[in-house]
């Protein structure tokens, strides 16, 4: 660094000129509209929504949704009819066990198919089988007896089936059209989405008021009771 | 305490600017268009062409902004953004760096308001230069580079660096003699 070097150096180093607004425009104009805020809430939503259909996945792959509901049901029937022994603490406890076994749908034995038509436990289970839905459990099913088992209690049990899912609005009760086996899973998700979109969202806020869903398929669930009566 | 308060500003700043802030991208550029100008203008001999420079300069801060590591200043990191791309617009301009021997010197009239006598005499000195050896003598003699780093930059060779800031500060010395007598 000379003497010219230093004496430009210290006069332009700090050298400055007020720009022309055209310049500041030419810089917004290349700039990305000003919409970050109401992208990310609409990220955030996207992605709330998508966390509540992994959920629902995720119970429609343990078959939990309809049988929790359905023994609790079929529990408070007993206790209140006074034809069980057992109490509801006891139903539930037994409940988590089967939960736990019932995970994978095993194929019946020959054994057990020979039964069908003469036990109820085996009524259910071949009915479970061909429609790789669990309608209620067999082990609560062969708890009552026999005689118990009859168009009246049919139809008691059928009755308690819609008013579960015409009465929470969850996704839980929404479960109860996954019984399509052959259903990809994004047709379903597309599915269940759509639901929920018609949903009121102020009758979501309220759970346990009275709620109308939209319609909801409950036709193979009709099939399988149907099947039973022939069978019996 | 202040210097600490400042950094945290500018932090803050630069944050908003990432989240595509309107009024902060306009607050950082009220806070150093002036001074970019300032460097551009050095390179480019036209204001006109200097605001271009600079526009562009800002568009690539803004859209590298993710890229900054707050390791140097932050100004440091705009203004070398601000060189880069007026060595871009004079590499679009050609006629660049070739061992011109005999370079005719323009002469630009100069276009900015007469704020401080020297300084803009200094500058028309060295919009006189032509362009290689102008180039070279900004990023040595004002930015501070090394031969090394200008050639690098440049695509030249260390020689041509050397050879063409001298030819720069022979050509200054007489033409500021020659003002200075001019002046008495």
């Amino acid at each position: 660094m000379n003497a010219t070097d230093k004496k430009y150096r210290e006069q332009l180093e700090h050298f400055e000129m007020k720009p022309s607004d055209r310049v500041w425009e030419q810089i917004e104009e290349a700039l990305p509209e000003e919409r970050e805020e109401r992208k990310v809430i609409w990220i955030y939503w996207a992605a709330a929504a998508s966390i509540v259909l992994m959920f629902s996945l995720g119970w429609m792959s343990r078959d939990l949704a309809i049988e929790g509901q359905i023994e609790e049901q079929v529990a408070q029937t007993k206790t209140t009819d006074s034809e069980a022994s057992d109490s509801d603490d006891d139903a539930s406890d037994e409940e988590k066990e089967h939960s736990t076994t019932s995970e994978e749908d095993e194929p019946l034995t020959t054994d057990e198919q020979e039964k069908i038509g003469e036990s109820p436990k085996a009524l259910f289970a071949s009915a479970r089988n061909e429609k790789g839905v669990i309608l209620g459990s067999p082990r609560s099913v062969a708890q009552l007896n026999t005689t118990e088992i009859n168009q009246e209690v049919i139809d008691k049990r059928k009755k308690i089936k819609i008013d579960i899912e015409f009465k929470q609005p969850n996704s839980k009760t929404l479960m109860a059209n996954a019984d399509e086996p052959k259903m990809s899973v994004g047709d379903y998700a597309q599915k269940q989405w759509a639901a929920l979109n018609t949903l009121n969202v102020k009758k979501l806020e309220n759970p346990k008021g009275k709620v109308e869903l939209p319609k909801i398929d409950t036709e193979p669930i009709k099939n399988l009771f149907n099947k039973r009566n022939a069978l019996n | 305490m202040r210097l600490i308060k400042l950094g945290n500003s500018e932090t803050q700043l630069i944050k908003k600017c990432l989240k595509g802030d309107r009024k902060s991208q306009r607050a950082l550029y009220d806070q150093f268009s002036s001074k970019m100008l300032g460097v551009c203008r050095r390179y480019v001999r036209s204001q006109y062409d200097a605001e271009e420079v600079l526009s562009n300069g800002f568009i690539k801060v803004f859209n590298n902004l993710s890229y900054y590591r707050s390791e140097g200043s932050f100004e440091g990191w705009i203004r070398k953004i601000m060189v880069r791309e007026a060595l871009n617009f004079l590499r679009s301009e050609k006629a660049f760096f070739e061992e011109t021997e005999d370079s005719s010197l323009e002469f630009m009239a100069p276009v900015e308001e007469q704020r401080d006598l020297e300084v803009q005499d200094l500058l028309q000195l060295i919009d006189e230069l032509p362009t290689g050896y102008r180039t070279v003598f900004n990023l040595f003699a004002i930015e501070g580079y090394s031969h090394q780093e200008i050639a690098q930059e440049l695509a030249i060779s260390e020689g041509t660096s050397k050879s063409q800031l001298n030819k720069a500060r022979k050509m200054l010395q007489v033409r500021m003699n020659e003002l200075e007598y001019e002046q008495i």
